[in-house]
């Protein structure tokens, strides 16, 4: 996996709840990626099997199903693999300028 | 005040018709849901409606977004809704160039066909022996004709 700076704020964002799903819209707010950069990425991880998808119909009547994403078991071991190994990079090669407000000591 | 007036009055069935027909787009889905159908074309058939569906229902959430205040939800869904362009563009398959058919060997070769071609031009329009002078479209012409007559 080529971990770039987009693909490593989502994993991030994945990563905060791995159990919980996420929408498109709460995980493009939460990774501060647009819509063009987003779903591209989710299909591609999707075909990669790190992430599952599911439609859920909404509790409040009247909405839309909506399409909910989370990370496979085996998304949740290569996110946690790869983000480590970025942080040992980042670490040996200095401060990363990708993911704003957040540190690879983190993880 | 008064003109104001007369041009409310005069303006209201301009104004009710604009109203009315974006009552109807609302109810229709809505100018961002039309340019979410439009992104998604350039999706394969086979997901073109899952897609289209999972973006529209995104909608309502950033119309909604708590976070935001109204102008800033209307530019956000813009956003959305414009960059979904090139999400479709990265989603959809490369399109791969056309492979000309297979065809069987030319038996005559490009270099081969036109040395033929100006041969039969030569022969058939050239006059053996030009003149000097203007060009002798009648000797050609004459030629021509007689090349046509003769059997080969």
């Amino acid at each position: 996996m080529n971990l770039t700076g987009p693909l490593e704020r989502v994993l991030r964002a994945l990563l905060e709840d791995p159990a919980a799903p996420r929408y498109g819209y709460e995980l493009m707010k939460a990774a501060k990626l647009p819509s063009g950069t987003l779903y591209p990425m989710l299909a591609r991880l999707q075909e990669q099997g790190l992430v599952t998808s599911a439609w859920e119909t909404p509790a409040e009547e009247g909405q839309r199903p909506r399409r909910y994403y989370k990370l496979t078991g085996e998304g949740i071991s290569t996110a946690r693999l790869e983000l480590a190994q970025a942080g040992l990079q980042s670490r040996r090669e200095g401060p990363r300028t990708v993911a704003p407000g957040r540190t690879a000591e983190a993880f | 005040m008064g003109s104001v007036l007369d041009s409310l009055v005069a303006d209201a069935p301009a104004t009710l018709f604009v109203a009315k027909r974006m009552l109807e787009l609302r109810d229709s889905g809505g100018v961002a849901e039309r340019v979410i159908r439009l992104a998604c074309r350039r999706l394969p058939a086979s997901e073109r409606e899952a897609r289209a569906a999972e973006w529209a229902a995104e909608l309502p959430a950033i119309l909604a977004d708590p976070d935001r205040n109204r102008v800033r939800r209307l530019l956000a869904t813009t956003a959305f809704t414009a960059d979904l362009f090139r999400g479709a563009w990265r989603l959809a398959p490369p399109v791969k160039a056309k492979k000309a058919p297979a065809v069987a060997a030319d038996p005559h070769p490009p270099v081969a066909s036109t040395r033929v071609i100006i041969e039969n031009v030569t022969v058939r329009f050239v006059p053996r022996e030009p003149r000097r002078g203007r060009w002798p479209w009648r000797q050609v012409r004459r030629n021509a004709e007689g090349n046509r007559d003769q059997p080969r």
